[in-house]
């Protein structure tokens, strides 16, 4: 592929004024690239920002006395927990580069070891 | 006589100037590799292990020295001795040490006072005399939930609460603690204050609990932005 295509992409106007007259050109290839960016990975939702919330709604409830919101309090506690264990794992498995192979649901990470294995044809 | 004296001192500058004494310190912890595991230093502690049979695990693992302060002494308690190094000033751990014995001290006395002076019962019984049950409920009832940090999204940056764990969180009462204490009014004693302030944390009120209100509400006021942090 030459860039200079892509640069000079403008200049196609001269010829697309009749619509007829448009020439087909290959400007990218036609064919999936050998990796996928990560970007789509992280997910909108932060972890425990729903038992944050309903924690913060207790408090307001009972003028921030925790004894009244150890419920709360708990469940808030039990998932941050649970999530900085996750957060450890993971970046454990990328220093020692781990990777799950078999799995249905895979990370941007193993996609691209995967596909440098395997490249598109 | 003087001449002796000015002699001496002299002597004192030059001993002091160029030749230290050697230190009696342990080695700095940095020093081990990684592979070093952590002391069991208390004979309560190894002899549970030798019960368990686990000391196996132990018996092939190099293991750090262990620290100048660690005894197996009944009187020697974890969280007293971390709440002495975060407290002590350029390294001065026997003052920082003697400051938080005057304050337990303190903290039984106002407490026998206060058991002597009650005479119902039951109100009798509930009454913590133990300076060390009274620091530890303290610094439990002013340990925050969260924190706050800033993350900066589309220039500007906003203060997102994020949950710590419960070593950062011990870390943050202690701090407080001591932060009060050096804030205080300069005719009342550190130990004074001190005892005051960990009498009245141990009941829920004071000034330190009131900052982790405090964070708590700003971290409440901040509760939108829950959802910029990293992770």
């Amino acid at each position: 592929m030459r860039l200079s295509n892509v640069l000079h992409y403008r200049d196609m106007r001269r010829y697309t004024k009749n619509p007829l007259e448009v020439r087909f050109e290959e400007l990218l290839p036609l064919k999936l690239k050998n990796k996928v960016s990560g970007k789509g990975d992280r997910s909108k939702e932060r972890a425990c920002v729903h038992e944050m919330s309903i924690m913060f709604a207790c408090f307001k409830k009972n003028e921030f006395d925790q004894s009244r919101c150890s419920n709360e309090i708990n469940l808030f506690q039990v998932c941050a927990n649970k999530h900085h264990i996750e957060k450890f794992k993971r970046k454990q498995n990328i220093r020692e580069g781990n990777i799950s192979l078999g799995k249905d649901n895979l990370t941007p990470r193993e996609i691209n070891y995967l596909l440098k294995k395997h490249p598109n044809p | 006589m003087a001449l002796f004296v000015k002699h001496l001192r002299l002597g004192l500058i030059v001993k002091h100037g160029f030749h230290p004494l050697p230190q009696l310190t342990a080695a700095k912890y940095s020093v081990y590799p990684p592979h070093y595991v952590e002391p069991v230093f208390k004979k309560q502690d190894i002899d549970k292990l030798q019960e368990s049979g686990e000391i196996e695990n132990y018996k092939l693992v190099p293991f750090k020295a262990a620290r100048s302060n660690d005894t197996c002494s009944v009187f020697h308690d974890p969280l007293v001795s971390k709440f002495i190094n975060y407290m002590l000033k350029k390294g001065q751990k026997k003052i920082a040490r003697q400051v938080l014995e005057n304050t337990f001290e303190k903290i039984k006395r106002l407490q026998l006072a206060k058991y002597n002076r009650e005479t119902d019962p039951e109100r009798k019984a509930s009454i913590i005399i133990d300076p060390v049950i009274i620091f530890k409920k303290a610094v439990s009832n002013c340990k925050p939930l969260l924190k706050l940090t800033a993350v900066k999204r589309g220039g500007s940056y906003y203060q997102v609460p994020v949950p710590i764990t419960d070593k950062e969180s011990t870390f943050y009462a202690m701090r407080w603690f001591v932060h009060c204490g050096r804030e205080k009014d300069k005719a009342v004693s550190f130990a004074d204050f001190m005892a005051s302030e960990l009498i009245n944390a141990s009941n829920n009120d004071g000034r330190v609990f009131k900052k982790k209100l405090d964070l708590h509400k700003l971290c409440e006021a901040n509760r939108a932005y829950a959802h910029y942090r990293w992770s």
